[in-house]
C-alpha cells in the first residue's frame, strides 16, 4: 500500500494491527488487522462510526491502551523504522509527548482537575528537554499563547476554562514539544460548531507551521474533506476501504463508504427524512465468517456472507474490501 | 477563607449547647444512683440524703440543669462526685495520652493503609491484590478488643516481648496502637484501592501518560491527589473516633486516656465525669471535621474555589475574558 504521489520520508507504519479486549468474560474484538502508512507531513483521516476501534488504534499507536482490560494485542507498529510494539516503556516514554503525542476526544475530562493548566503544559516539556521549572514555565505560556489563550491564566484551574478553551490546552500539551505526529482523538466532538472551526483552523495552522503529520479520527466527513489528504474508512475494527481524499470523496466504492455519504442530507434539495444505513454494526464479541457489512449491505449475496475477503487495489493509492470490487477488476 | 473557618467555629456552639443538654437529660433519667456506690451498699438512708444533698442532686431538673450550663458557659465542667477534682483539669491531664495514642495509629494506618491501596490498585485483580483484600477484610472486620487480647497473649504472656499494661517508653505503645490501628488501616487501603482504581481509569491519566512522564510520575502526581477525597474523609472520621478516646484500648491497656476516664464515669454513674467527656468528644468531632474541610480545599482546587468565590468576586471586577480567536 505505498503512496506514490508523496515523495517524503515513510513516518508510520502499522500492519495488521490487531487488539482484543477481554469484557465480562467475553473476548470483544476491537480492531482486527489493521494496516495502513503515514508519511511526513501527511494527514489521514480514520473515519468510522461509534465503536468501530478507532480510538483504539490511535491508543495502540500510543501504546497507553488501558492494562486491566487489553485482552491481546498483535501486530506491528513502525514509527521512523522501529517497531514500537517491541520497545520496552522506559524508551516509549521518550517518544511520548516528544514525537508522537495525542490530543483526546473529551476536553471535560482530558485535564487533570487539580493541577494548573500551566503544570500540566510544562509537565512534558520539563520530561523531554530537560528544562529546569522557571524556563519550562516560560515554554508553557508560549504554547498557550500559540492557541490563542492569554498569558495570564496559566495560573488556572481547568474547572476555569470553558469547553473549547481545555480542547485548546490539551493541545498545547500535545504540541508542547514539537511532535512529528499529532494524533487527534475527535478532536471537535464534544464542542459546539463554531468552536469546532476554531480548533480545526488551529490544528490546521499549526501543522502548516511545524509540517506535523496528522492522524485525525472522526465520524464527521466533512471535517475529513477539510483537513485531510488520506481517508481511511473503519467498519467493525478493519478498513474497509483507504485512498487520498479524491479517490475516496469522488469514487466511493464500498457500499458502506457510499451509505455514509448517502446519509449527508443534500444542502440544494428539500430532504424531508434522511437516509440511514439500517441495521447496526455487528456484535465485536462474535464478528461473522464473511464480510462484517453483509448484513447492512443492499448488494450482499451468499458468496459475501461465506468468505471474508482483503482489502483490493482499484485505482492509484484506492483500495477496497468488498467482494463485488474484486470480482469486477 | 478565615471568614469560613470563623463562620464553622461559631456554628459549632449551638451544636454542642445541644450535646450538653441531650447528654445531661440522658444521665438524669438513667437509672443509678452515684451516692448508693460512694457511700457503697451499708450506708443508711440518712447519710445517703446528706450527700444527695450536697452534691445537689436532689434539686429538681430544670434547677440542676440550669446550674450546669451555667458552669459550663464559664468552661467549668464540674467536680467529680469520687475524686472531688474538677473535670476540666483531669481532661487536660489525660488528653496527651490519647492524642498520642490517636497520632501514633493514624500515622501507622496511613502510612501503611495508602500505599497497600495504591499498588493493589495497580495491580486489581492479580493475586496479590486479592490476597491483600482478604487480610484487609480480616482486619477491618476483627474486633479491635479481641485482637488486643490475642496480641497480649502472644506477645506479653507467651513471648514475654512487650509489656502488656500501663504506660512507660515507647514499647508500652506498640501493643495499644498495634490493635488499634489495623482496622483503620484496612480500611484506609480498602478506600485508597476503590478510589484509585476509578481515577486510574480516566482520560486524564490516558493524557498523562501521553506525555511519556513516567509510571510513577502518573501514579503520583496524576492519580493520587484526585483520589485523596474519599480517602481524608475516612482518615478525619477515624481520627475523631480515636480522638474520642480509644475506650476498649485504653481499657484493656490501662492507658490513663479519655476514653478509660469516661468507661469509669460510666461505670461509677460520675454524672460530670460522663458530661465533661461526651462534651470534650463531641467538641473533638467538630474541630476534625472543619480541618477535613479545610484539606479537601487545600487538595482541590474546585473545592477551594467554593470558598472564596463569594469574597473573591466582587473585588475581581474585570470584564469576563472572551476566547481568544487565532
Amino acid at each position: 500500500m505505498k503512496n506514490e504521489t508523496t515523495n517524503n520520508e515513510l513516518l508510520l507504519s502499522v500492519q495488521d494491527l490487531e487488539v482484543d479486549y477481554s469484557s465480562g468474560g467475553s473476548t470483544v474484538c476491537a480492531v482486527n488487522g489493521v494496516s495502513f502508512d503515514l508519511h511526513q507531513g501527511e494527514s489521514l483521516g480514520l473515519v468510522g462510526e461509534t465503536g468501530a476501534g478507532k480510538t483504539t488504534i490511535a491508543k495502540s499507536i500510543m501504546q497507553i491502551l488501558p492494562d486491566h482490560a487489553t485482552k491481546r494485542v498483535a501486530g506491528e507498529i513502525f514509527f521512523k523504522n522501529q517497531d514500537l510494539m517491541q520497545m520496552k516503556e522506559k524508551e516509549l516514554q521518550n517518544i511520548r509527548g516528544s514525537q508522537i503525542s495525542m490530543v483526546f476526544q473529551d476536553p471535560m475530562t482530558a485535564l487533570n482537575p487539580v493541577m494548573t493548566v500551566g503544570e500540566q503544559i510544562a509537565e512534558g516539556i520539563r520530561h523531554h528537554q530537560h528544562l529546569d521549572k522557571a524556563h519550562a514555565k516560560q515554554a508553557a505560556i508560549k504554547m498557550l499563547e500559540t492557541v490563542g489563550i492569554s498569558r495570564d491564566r496559566i495560573d488556572e484551574y481547568p474547572h476555569q476554562f470553558s469547553g473549547g478553551m481545555k480542547q485548546r490546552v490539551v493541545i498545547a500539551i500535545a504540541l508542547a514539544c514539537n511532535p512529528e505526529l499529532l494524533i487527534a482523538d475527535e478532536p471537535t466532538t464534544a464542542l459546539d460548531v463554531t468552536i469546532q472551526a476554531q480548533v480545526l483552523d488551529l490544528i490546521k495552522e499549526l501543522r502548516r507551521q511545524k509540517g506535523t503529520s496528522l492522524i485525525l479520527i472522526t465520524h464527521d466527513l466533512g471535517v475529513v474533506a477539510d483537513t485531510c489528504d488520506k481517508v481511511a474508512v473503519v467498519y467493525a475494527g478493519e478498513i474497509v476501504e483507504i485512498g487520498s481524499l479524491e479517490e475516496v470523496f469522488d469514487h466511493p466504492s464500498h457500499p458502506y463508504t457510499k451509505g455514509l455519504f448517502g446519509a449527508i442530507p443534500d444542502m440544494y434539495k428539500d430532504v424531508a427524512r434522511l437516509s440511514p444505513i439500517d441495521g447496526l454494526p455487528p456484535n465485536p464479541t462474535e464478528l461473522p465468517e464473511g464480510c462484517y457489512f453483509a448484513d447492512r449491505c443492499p448488494h450482499a449475496t451468499e458468496e459475501c456472507r461465506a468468505r471474508h475477503c482483503q482489502l483490493e487495489h482499484i485505482t492509484g493509492t484506492h483500495y477496497v474490501r468488498c467482494l463485488k470490487t474484486e470480482q469486477e477488476g | 477563607m478565615l471568614r469560613y473557618i470563623g463562620k464553622r467555629l461559631i456554628q459549632m456552639i449551638p451544636i454542642l449547647m445541644v450535646v450538653a443538654i441531650l447528654i445531661f437529660t440522658l444521665m438524669y433519667f438513667v437509672p443509678g444512683d452515684p451516692v448508693k456506690i460512694i457511700l457503697g451498699n451499708d450506708a443508711t438512708p440518712v447519710e445517703v440524703e446528706k450527700v444527695r444533698d450536697e452534691l445537689g442532686l436532689n434539686d429538681s431538673y430544670l434547677v440542676q440543669l440550669t446550674d450546669y450550663l451555667k458552669n459550663l458557659v464559664q468552661l467549668n465542667f464540674g467536680d467529680s462526685f469520687f475524686s472531688g477534682l474538677p473535670v476540666r483539669d483531669e481532661l487536660m491531664n489525660r488528653f496527651p495520652y490519647t492524642l498520642m495514642l490517636t497520632f501514633c495509629c493514624i500515622t501507622c494506618s496511613v502510612i501503611f493503609g495508602v500505599p497497600i491501596g495504591i499498588s493493589c490498585a495497580l495491580r486489581a485483580d492479580k493475586l496479590a491484590d486479592r490476597i491483600w483484600m482478604f487480610i484487609t477484610l480480616l482486619w477491618s472486620s476483627m474486633p479491635g478488643f479481641w485482637l488486643a487480647l490475642l496480641l497480649v497473649l502472644l506477645f506479653s504472656r507467651q513471648l514475654g516481648w512487650l509489656p502488656s499494661i500501663g504506660i512507660g517508653g515507647p514499647e508500652y505503645f506498640i501493643l495499644p496502637v498495634l490493635s488499634n490501628s489495623l482496622g483503620s488501616l484496612a480500611g484506609i487501603a480498602r478506600q485508597t484501592r476503590a478510589s484509585m482504581l476509578e481515577v486510574i481509569r480516566a482520560d486524564f491519566i490516558s493524557t498523562a501518560k501521553s506525555k511519556g512522564i513516567s509510571r510513577r510520575e502518573v501514579i503520583w502526581k496524576h492519580a493520587l491527589p484526585n483520589a485523596l477525597i474519599p480517602i481524608i474523609t475516612i482518615i478525619g472520621g477515624g481520627f475523631g473516633m480515636m480522638l474520642g478516646g480509644a475506650t476498649i484500648t485504653e481499657s484493656i491497656f490501662s492507658i490513663p486516656g479519655i476514653g478509660l476516664y469516661m468507661m469509669n464515669g460510666i461505670n461509677n454513674r460520675d454524672y460530670p465525669v460522663v458530661r465533661g467527656c461526651i462534651l470534650y468528644i463531641a467538641f473533638m468531632f467538630a474541630i476534625i471535621m472543619l480541618i477535613t474541610d479545610l484539606v479537601y480545599a487545600f487538595v482541590d482546587p474546585r473545592i477551594k474555589a467554593k470558598y472564596v468565590r463569594a469574597k473573591k468576586k466582587p473585588a475581581k471586577a474585570e470584564p469576563e475574558r472572551s476566547e481568544v480567536t487565532c
